[in-house]
């Protein structure tokens, strides 16, 4: 509202002056107007009152400021009210016992409090892009919230998901928006946010990969008391088949475990309730775009003899978040933000934020020397541990295969005889309760722009009849 | 203040030289006296015999005396010679010079009752047409110069139903009408044999207001309020549209005239065509 008044008093404020300008300068004359040859007098004219016939040139232009101020406020009434509701379908939706999910309890919300609203989904695409689409046609095919779970599961990647997407729907006149999501942590701006309680992961989860002469160490977290029971090598098509015992080796840490593999290439991990696909690393390259990360990817290089292979880490100034292969860097002017634990180790490291970027670093990160954990866990973590960065750039051209909590990417060919392009698994943030701090904006600025252009264009259409019926 | 032009008495003592009673009645337009109007006055224009129409009343008793046979005497048509002056009292009139409006007034009903001719005022504005002031000698002009002095002008006139109700309940023949015949389209027929003679008082909207800027109009009679762009454009649009007013007023037939009053203009040469044309 503040805003509203604000826009309204500056674009008002010319309107009013040159009202005033019109009002100092126009002079008042007794004349019959039968000869002033003006164009009749009409009945649209005659209705009008006699003080709106004087003044309908102001008053039509500060008619338009308002509407002009109501859209700049975003505050426009014009803006479409449609309601949308928003189901998350990320990974931390299947957290718990079945039946006790998140998405369980989503879905009978679904069904029982949003029955007119129109369903849409935020999640990511096999491929691992972030997505939000329409699933009306879904729920009305399904019978049930259960059914609806059921059909989810089946056709939903459940990796990641990017809540900057949610401002499409402001931008596409949805007015009322609500996300049923587990823990949002961030301030919801622009929407409404139903939290149905965060569920702890039972998973393991890698956190770092690196590739040494003898081998591949990979960090284990175990999370929810999950401990490792089988692990496969990965073949043609996904099929498993057990690793020679001599082929690796695990060993228990204090809040995980470390697994050495001897030879890199495609494994999977099994745990009681879940599995996870993932890569062992040869030793991987790393490459800067932009001044900042041309900068930052020497001495990260440097600080551990990179050996160029199979996989790149592209670093890049901005330029988007989770893109595959590529860490995005930010500069900001303030860090009053503290980084995910996971991405430093655990230690204090300011942050900043920005949008488009993975990681934000202000003058605190860069004067912290354990700033260059983010990019080191980053560079282990997730690039060549998980992902072969160039097939997943160039799309794998095959079809894809669930793998537990991953999905496969396979390359072209029959499935059976395709190969691993690439392996996709949810981004860390889906294993860990989110923090709060931080806001989610999914208000769109320029909502309501068609209503309020058509709004205009028929304010100065008025103002152009009235002009010619009223002046000669 | 209202005073008769100073030319009038000179104008006056010129035209009383030539008989007004010469000029043939205007009831019949045609030439030839046999096709002349009957009426009655006292030219005779025939004596014949009684046929069963006529009125017993027409029959000349002393002839029927004398030769024992009904003769009935038909006289020419009295010349009304009257002039109506039908003066325009509405509030859009009040925009001309007044002293140069109810002067002109007062200097034609001066003339008019100089040269013998009985005038008839008529105002009409606020309540359409007011009772006539009938003039008939020169010591009415007094009653007339204080009727004009406390003439209000307020309320709108219509010129043409002042003309068709002093046409209906007046009778004269001779009607000069002083307005600034705002009016749209207005077109009035002249008296069959008689004259119109129309005197607009105009005021150009450039003497009211310069040339430049907006101009907030208020409409005298209706009270309308519009907004006008007044430019050069706007003041030539306005001087094109007044050029056709004018062609449409000064073409109401070859018995009627029309003259224009501009702001400053000296009337003597109106007065002096105006008489012309009434003892045409």
């Amino acid at each position: 509202m503040p805003e509203l008044l604000a826009w309204t008093a500056a674009l008002l404020a010319p309107v009013l002056f040159f009202m005033f300008v019109a009002l100092r300068t126009r002079r008042q004359r007794s004349y019959p107007h039968e000869l002033l040859a003006l164009s009749r007098k009409t009945s649209a004219a005659s209705l009008l009152l006699r003080s709106l016939r004087l003044f309908y040139d102001s008053l039509a232009d500060a008619l338009s400021a308002l509407l002009i101020a109501l859209a700049l406020s975003g505050s426009c009434p014009l803006a479409a009210s449609k309601s949308a509701v928003v189901l998350d379908c990320s990974r931390s939706m299947l957290w718990g016992p079945p039946g006790g999910r998140a998405i369980d309890e989503a879905a009978l919300l679904l069904y029982a409090e949003y029955p007119d609203a129109e369903l849409f989904l935020l999640g990511a695409d096999y491929a691992g892009a972030p997505l939000l689409r329409s699933a009306e046609r879904q729920r009305r095919d399904s019978a049930g919230p259960a059914e609806f779970v059921a059909g989810l599961e089946a056709s939903e990647a459940f990796l990641g998901l990017d809540y900057a997407l949610l401002s499409q729907l402001s931008r596409r006149g949805y007015g009322d928006i609500t996300l049923l999501t587990d823990e949002l942590g961030p301030e919801a701006v622009g929407f409404g946010a139903v939290e149905l309680g965060w569920r702890p992961a039972q998973a393991l989860y890698p956190v770092s990969a690196r590739a040494e002469p003898e081998g591949a160490y990979l960090r284990w977290l175990a999370l929810g008391g999950a401990s490792p029971l089988a692990l496969f090598t990965l073949g043609k098509g996904g099929s498993l088949s057990v690793l020679d015992a001599s082929a690796w080796s695990m060993g228990e840490e204090p809040d995980g475990y470390t697994l050495f593999l001897r030879e890199p290439g495609n494994y999977l991990l099994r745990w009681y309730g879940g599995e996870l696909a993932f890569r062992a690393p040869a030793s991987p390259g790393l490459r800067g775009e932009g001044r900042l990360a041309s900068r930052l990817a020497p001495l990260l290089a440097a600080s551990r003899a990179a050996q160029p292979s199979a996989g790149f880490l592209i670093l890049r100034d901005g330029g988007g978040r989770m893109k595959p292969g590529k860490l995005s860097l930010a500069r900001t002017e303030e860090d009053g933000l503290v980084m995910a634990p996971w991405r430093v180790m655990g230690q204090a490291v300011a942050a900043g934020y920005e949008a488009k970027a993975d990681l934000a670093f202000g003058p605190a990160a860069f004067a912290s020397a354990d700033a260059v954990l983010a990019l080191w866990t980053a560079w282990q973590a997730r690039t060549e541990a998980f992902i072969d960065l160039r097939a997943a750039e160039a799309g794998s051209g095959g079809p894809s295969l669930r793998l537990g909590e991953g999905v496969a990417l396979l390359g072209p060919g029959a499935r059976e005889a395709a190969s691993i392009a690439a392996l996709l698994t949810p981004p860390p943030e889906e294993y860990w309760e989110p923090l709060p701090g931080a806001i989610i904006d999914a208000e769109a600025r320029r909502q309501g722009r068609l209503a309020t252009a058509l709004a205009l264009a028929l304010l100065y259409a008025l103002k152009l009849y009235l002009s010619k019926r009223l002046r000669s | 203040m209202i005073q008769i032009d100073a030319a009038c008495p000179a104008i006056a003592a010129a035209f009383r030289k030539r008989n007004v009673r010469s000029v043939r009645a205007r009831g019949g337009a045609a030439k030839d006296p046999m096709f002349r109007r009957r009426g009655s006055s006292f030219d005779l224009k025939s004596i014949r015999e009684y046929q069963y129409f006529d009125d017993p009343r027409a029959i000349d008793w002393r002839l029927y005396g004398r030769s024992d046979r009904a003769y009935v005497k038909e006289f020419y048509d009295e010349a009304n010679e009257r002039v109506a002056l039908a003066v325009d009292a509405s509030a859009s009139i009040a925009l001309v010079d007044q002293d140069e409006y109810r002067s002109c007034v007062a200097s034609l009903a001066y003339l008019l009752t100089a040269l013998g001719m009985g005038v008839t005022l008529w105002f009409y504005g606020a309540g359409g047409l007011s009772p006539r002031l009938a003039l008939r000698k020169r010591s009415d002009m007094a009653g007339l110069l204080e009727r004009l002095q406390s003439l209000e002008l307020r309320g709108s006139g219509d010129s043409r139903k002042a003309y068709q109700a002093i046409r209906s309940r007046g009778g004269e023949r001779r009607i000069i009408m002083l307005s600034d015949f705002h009016e749209e389209n207005l077109r009035l027929s002249p008296p069959p044999g008689g004259l119109l003679a129309l005197i607009r008082f105009r005021v150009p909207l450039e003497r009211l207001a310069a040339v430049g800027g907006e101009l907030e109009l208020n409409d005298p009679e209706s009270g309308a309020r519009i907004i006008q762009a007044w430019d050069e454009a706007e003041r030539r649009a306005w001087w094109a549209a007044e050029k056709d007013r004018e062609a449409r007023l000064a073409s109401m037939g070859p018995k009627a005239r029309y003259y224009c009053q501009d702001p400053g203009l000296e009337r003597e040469s109106l007065y002096w065509d105006l008489l012309e044309r009434l003892y045409a």
